[in-house]
Parts: structure tokens; C-alpha cells; sequence
């Protein structure tokens, strides 16, 4: 009798299986229709627009192939925003990318009021991009603002901060240096599924805690500090907010990065295909990240 | 932390990371301190040189003026109305480096306190841009005025007895010789004292949220709420379209649509995480002006109903549920959509809240997508509006701005207090992938 149940549902399912696929693709429409208009249609308008001259939005002009590339890399603001970008990018991440790991590190070895802690440090999150750029903006105003106020207090000059043409990159990357976020929680679950016996067997061989942490705990989290780092490479040559809403890309374009280079050509001088050519330039960088990313993902789970 | 024998090496260690740990947490609330303090200081102490690390208290000053005199004219009345309107704006106006945030007339037949007439600092200089249409005061101009700008009073009856011993400053002097030579007060002011007044810190916030909604006409009776409200619907319309849109989708991969079908079709989603958004912004921009949809708040919910990590969050979720229950439902009849809303929806509530989260905070913080479509202020999100607030009119003070940053920062933070358990849960569902 078994078996002639499982039989007859065989044969349900057999009938049925043609409905399910359908039904299966019924439900994937919405997600499939919205991706393909909102994601794959626009980048691959994107690259159609980098071949095109584009006096106004709505007419391509004449077809100039590469030429919106070619002049890019003439364009002396081109190459700047790039500089500047791989700087900012530089100065965050020698600034902020070891900031949650030592965190989440010294919180692993507190264990009062823990979960307190963990939440203070999830306090950045909760600030919205604009409000922390205009904070931060607030305190390095050069007249009576907090930082300079602290330098004067402390003996130094004060400093024009985000108006130095000098001063500026650093002065934007500075907040990272306060860490904090979800990465510090993501670093923390890390440390703590490093299993016991690693430690345990780390005591036997007569480590000490240094040594521990050293060949230890640090090994143990390698793949999740990798993929971070990706991610915030990914962000970095992405970032638009701050630098827009602080400096306006200013002062003499020390800030201006190569979204803000995008925004500009597209919104402002109104040149569509050079927009779009800057646009592609960031897209090719997040493709070859994403191909670091996937081949460090790969190469951890074997 | 890890065995039992505490070496000398990881006390060291302990001890250390109580101190970082205890130094960083410092400096890391410091800027949200130094957001708070500058949002409760007055005009004066915002543009101070150096600025002091904390708001001094505001003060009240109180006026007791005595009407026994003339209490049986026949326009008293008025006459008291007239007082207290000179009184409120001749101060305001004399002693505004004083940084006084309220004044308080008392009314007194003898020592019964008949009425009180106060207002707020910042509601009288309103007063003095909607009416007037003019910051300059003269004895005249307030006569003429007196009766709309006495709508801008706050006016409360006592009719109780008051002892005023004690009840002076040092300033007494000054204050009613200035009051009886410049306004002719009718009554005869008694005595005059500071006192603190907590309430008063709230001036920042309350001029701030009620002037944000001069951008446009149509905000006005919302003041900054309006933009709140925008955004607030473009997060609530996101979160419903993420949990309709993606939940489907991640659903037909995991037990409707497998094989290598089903693979290409994720890969196909998955791929969507390497297309910067700046990267389609100009033909974004195109497709939305084709739609007519620019200037809408479509604008803003629409091109988050593509999300490939949702997708693929709940397809592993739903992975980790067992066939068996979709088979049962399908053997008693019940269609597939059924299967799903009644009996996997219900199973998946924690995949759910963390997506509802991941989508709001991404969405409620989105700047430069709404700058970009929204130019209509009464459609503007939050996050427009405070660039716009701060970027250029001179109208709002540093610190009425600031006191809108700390506004903005309340909703995120008390969603963070709610959902934190749900957060840190999410971090080991996304597989620890930030």
C-alpha cells in the first residue's frame, strides 16, 4: 500500500511539476521585470552613451566610438578625480580599516556589560549620511569650531581643515578613525566562532595571549578581514555623500571624486557621454573587485 | 578569556581593552554630545569664540507690573494688553545680547496675580517678520500692531495672592527705567527677575521644525514633519515591495524553480551587486522623466524594488525549510501562493524583519537619488530637506540646524533600540558578509 501511495504522488507530482515551473516563473516576474529595468537596461544604456556625443540628454548625437574615452584620460580633471579617490581611499583605509577589528578584539576580552558596549558601538549606524557630514562639518569649521578650538586649547594653529587644499582628503577620511558600526559586531561573531579547542590547544603549546591572538584569533578571522576589505574598497571608490554635501568636491577640486566627476558631467556642464564614460570607469573597478571577492571566497571554502 | 589559568599576559590584555575600549567609546559618542550641545545652545552662545562645551541654562524674565492704581479705567482691558505687547518687545529688542528666551508679564491688582502675558524669544521675532515685516521696534509701530501681534502671546488667569519678596535682579533698575522712558508703561512695574527656565531649550527645536516648512506653501502646517512623512512612506512602500517582490522571488528559486535554471536566474540577480548605482544614474534619470515620474515619490520607491542580496537571503532561508511542508499543502490542493503566504510566510518571520531592516536603513538614509529627482520642497525627503536647510539660506541658525540633525537622528536610533537583538541576529544570517 506504501508504495502504491508514494506511486500515485509520483504521478501528482509528475503532472503537477509543469504547473510549478510556471507558477515558479509567475512569481519571479516582478523581481526579473524590475532588475532588467532598473539595473541590466540602464548600465548597458550607460555604455551605449559613452559612444555617443550627447549635446542634450534625450539625443545621442553623432557616434564617436572611443573618442569620450580618449579625451577623458586628456581631461585633467579625469585623471585628478581618480587620484583623488584612490587617496581618499587610501587615507580611509590606512585610517578606519583596522579601527573595528582592534575593537571588536578588545571587546572579546571584556565581558561586563557586554551587550551594552556592543550597542554603543552600533550608535554611528543610526546617523543618517547627511547629518553626519553636516556634524562633521560643524566641527571643523575653522572659526569656532570644536577642532580648532582644541588645538588652540593644546597649544597648536589652528587649520583650515576642509577648505585646505592640502588638508582636505584627510580631513574627510578622519571620522573612520572613530570606527565603531556593524563591522565591529560582523568582526566580534567572527572571533567569537573560532572554536575553543584552537585556544585550548594553544594554552598546551604555552602561548601567551599575544601569541594567541597572533596565530590564533587573527588566522581564524582572515577571510572575514578579506572580505571587508573588499567591501570597503567597493564603497570608497563609490563614495558621493560626504565629499558632496561637505566640500562640494571643493577646495580647487581636491575633493571632487569620480562619482561627484559623474553627477557633475551629467547634472551640471550637462555632457552625457562623458558622463557616462566616468560612470564606466566605476563599474569596471567594481567588476574586477567583485572578481577579487569571489576568487578570495573560493579560495577560503576549499 | 579562553582557559581557566589566567596568564600575566592576557591580564595585560584585559586591562588594556577596558581602557581602549572605554577611550574609544568616549570620542565615539563625543560628536553625537557635541550635536546635542550645539543644538540647545541660544543665538549668541551658537556663534561664541571658543565655544563652550555646554549649553548654559536659558533664562526667564519675569515682569511684575501693578494695575491697582487704574483699575477702575474703563479700557483696562486693553490698556494691560498694551502693556504687556511693549513690555515683551521692548525687552526683547533692548537686552537681546542677554540672551533672555522667555518674558513673562504679570499682571498684579496689588498682590492678587491677575493674568500672565509671556512668550518665547523665538515666536516674537516671528512675530516681528510675519507682522511688522520689520525687526525695528518703536513705542508707534507696537501700538499700532498690538492686538495681532498679542495673538503671538501665550495668556494664562491666575486670580491668587503672590508674595514678591525676593522676587528681583540686579537689573531691576535698568530694565524700568527703560520700560517707563522709551513705552510710557501704563501700570507701574514693581520688579523684574531672571529666573532658569528648562522648557526653554526646546526654542531651538520647535522655531527649527515650524520654519522648515517655509520652503514651500504647502508645508507649512507640517514644518519639517512634512519631510519625515515623505520619507517615512517611501521606507514603509520599499520594505512592502522588498517583502512582496523579493520574498516571491526567493521563494520560486528555492522550491519551485531549481536546477540549472534556477541557477542562471540567481546568477542573473546576484550579478546586479556589481552595478554601482552611480553608474546608471543618467539613464535612470531618462527613464524616470520618460515615466513622468520625476518629482514623485515613485521615483524614489520604484528602483529599490530590484535587490539581488534580498533575493538571495530569502532563497537560503527559505532553502533551510523542509520540502515536506510544500508537499503536504500540495497534496491537500492548496495552490502555490497559498502554500506560500499560509504556511512558509508565517515560518520565515526572522528573514523577514532583518530584510524590513536592511531595506529601511538603506532607503531612509538615501540622499543623492532624491536631490537628484525630488525639486518640489513639499516632496522632499528628509534627507533633501536638511541639505537644502543647510547648504544655503542664511534663515536658520547653526544651531536651529543642528537641532533638526538631532530630530532627524531620533527615528533610526529608536528603530536601532527596538530591532538590536534582530540586527545582531541578522549579522549571522547574512553569513557575516556586512
Amino acid at each position: 500500500l506504501k508504495k502504491k501511495i508514494l506511486f500515485s504522488i509520483n504521478q501528482v507530482f509528475k503532472r503537477q511539476r509543469q504547473g510549478i515551473l510556471i507558477t515558479g516563473l509567475f512569481f519571479l516576474l516582478p523581481a526579473v521585470a524590475a532588475t532588467i529595468l532598473f539595473k541590466y537596461y540602464p548600465m548597458v544604456k550607460t555604455l551605449w552613451m559613452s559612444f555617443f556625443e550627447y549635446k542634450t540628454i534625450f539625443n545621442p548625437g553623432a557616434f564617436v566610438g572611443l573618442k569620450n574615452y580618449i579625451d577623458m584620460f586628456q581631461v585633467s580633471l579625469f585623471l585628478k578625480s581618480w587620484g583623488n579617490t584612490l587617496i581618499l581611499g587610501i587615507f580611509f583605509i590606512l585610517l578606519g580599516f583596522w579601527v573595528p577589528i582592534l575593537q571588536a578584539l578588545l571587546l572579546s576580552y571584556i565581558r561586563k556589560f557586554q551587550g551594552f558596549i556592543r550597542v554603543l558601538y552600533l550608535l554611528p549606524m543610526v546617523v543618517p549620511g547627511v547629518v553626519a557630514a553636516y556634524l562633521w562639518k560643524w566641527m571643523f569649521n575653522p572659526g569656532n569650531g570644536l577642532f580648532n578650538t582644541l588645538l588652540i586649547k593644546f597649544g597648536g594653529k589652528p587649520l583650515l581643515w576642509l577648505n585646505d587644499p592640502d588638508l582636505v582628503k584627510f580631513s574627510l577620511a578622519l571620522p573612520v578613525l572613530l570606527g565603531g558600526g556593524i563591522a565591529v559586531l560582523i568582526y566580534l561573531a567572527a572571533i567569537e566562532g573560532v572554536p575553543a579547542q584552537l585556544y585550548e590547544a594553544g594554552d598546551l603549546d604555552g602561548m601567551n595571549a599575544w601569541m594567541k591572538i597572533r596565530y590564533i584569533t587573527l588566522p581564524s578571522i582572515k577571510s572575514i578581514i578579506k572580505i571587508q576589505f573588499i567591501l570597503m574598497v567597493i564603497t570608497v571608490f563609490q563614495i558621493f555623500d560626504a565629499p558632496f554635501i561637505m566640500t562640494g568636491g571643493g577646495p580647487v577640486n581636491e575633493s571632487k571624486t569620480v562619482s561627484m566627476l559623474v553627477y557633475d558631467y551629467g547634472f551640471q556642464r550637462l555632457q552625457y557621454g562623458k558622463s557616462s564614460t566616468a560612470a564606466m570607469g566605476i563599474f569596471v573597478v567594481l567588476v574586477l573587485m567583485t572578481i577579487v571577492q569571489i576568487a578570495t571566497q573560493k579560495e577560503e571554502n576549499e | 578569556m579562553h582557559s581557566k589559568i589566567k596568564s600575566s599576559s592576557e591580564r595585560v590584555l584585559r586591562i588594556a581593552a577596558v581602557f581602549y575600549t572605554a577611550i574609544v567609546l568616549v570620542l565615539l559618542l563625543f560628536p553625537f554630545f557635541w550635536l546635542v550641545s550645539s543644538a540647545l545652545k541660544d543665538n549668541i552662545q551658537i556663534y561664541e569664540k571658543p565655544p563652550n562645551l555646554l549649553p548654559s541654562v536659558p533664562v526667564r524674565q519675569e515682569v511684575y507690573v501693578d494695575y491697582s492704581m487704574i483699575s477702575d479705567a474703563e479700557n483696562i482691558d486693553d490698556i494691560i494688553m498694551q502693556d504687556a505687547v511693549k513690555i515683551i518687545w521692548g525687552i526683547n529688542y533692548q537686552f537681546r545680547t542677554d540672551n533672555i528666551q522667555k518674558i513673562k508679564v504679570n499682571i498684579l491688582d496689588d498682590n492678587t496675580l491677575l493674568y500672565s502675558f509671556s512668550a518665547s524669544n523665538y515666536k516674537i521675532w516671528d512675530a516681528a517678520r510675519e507682522i511688522m515685516k520689520t525687526i525695528s521696534y518703536s513705542p508707534e509701530m507696537i501700538a499700532n500692531h498690538y492686538i495681532a501681534i498679542s495673538d503671538w502671546m501665550n495668556i494664562k488667569e491666575y486670580n491668587k495672592e503672590i508674595d514678591l519678596k525676593g522676587r528681583s535682579g540686579d537689573d531691576t533698575a535698568i530694565i524700568k527705567d527703560y520700560l517707563d522712558e522709551t513705552y510710557h508703561i501704563a501700570g507701574e512695574v514693581i520688579t523684574t527677575q531672571k529666573v532658569k527656565d528648562y522648557s526653554q531649550y526646546a526654542n531651538n527645536f520647535i522655531s527649527a521644525w515650524v520654519n522648515a516648512g517655509e520652503f514651500d506653501t504647502s508645508v507649512n502646517k507640517l514644518g519639517f514633519g512634512r519631510f519625515i512623512v515623505n520619507s517615512i512612506f517611501v521606507s514603509f512602500m520599499v520594505i512592502l515591495a522588498q517583502l512582496s517582490i523579493s520574498s516571491l522571488a526567493g521563494y520560486s528559486l528555492s522550491k519551485l524553480v531549481t536546477g540549472k535554471l534556477g541557477k542562471l536566474i540567481l546568477l542573473f540577480f546576484l550579478a546586479t551587486m556589481m552595478i554601482p548605482f552611480i553608474a546608471t544614474l543618467l539613464p535612470m534619470y531618462i527613464i524616470f522623466n520618460d515615466f513622468g515620474l520625476l518629482n514623485t515619490l515613485w521615483a524614489l520607491i520604484l528602483p529599490s524594488t530590484s535587490w539581488g542580496f534580498a533575493i538571495y537571503l530569502f532563497k537560503g532561508f527559505f532553502d533551510k525549510l523542509p520540502n515536506d511542508l510544500r508537499d503536504a499543502a500540495r497534496i491537500d490542493g492548496a495552490s502555490e501562493i497559498n502554500t506560500f503566504v499560509r504556511i512558509m510566510v508565517p515560518l520565515s518571520k526572522p528573514v523577514f524583519g532583518v530584510i524590513s531592516l536592511w531595506s529601511f536603513l538603506a532607503v531612509w538614509n538615501e540622499f543623492m537619488w532624491a536631490n537628484i529627482t525630488i525639486q518640489k520642497p513639499a516632496l522632499w525627503t528628509y534627507t533633501v530637506a536638511l541639505y537644502k536647510i543647510q547648504q544655503g539660506s542664511g534663515s536658520f541658525a547653526p544651531n536651529e540646524s543642528m537641532a533638526l540633525n538631532v530630530i532627524a537622528i531620533v527615528p533610526t536610533l529608536f528603530i536601532m533600540l527596538i530591532f538590536q537583538k534582530s540586527i545582531q541576529k541578522g549579522i549571522a544570517l547574512t553569513g557575516i558578509k556586512g
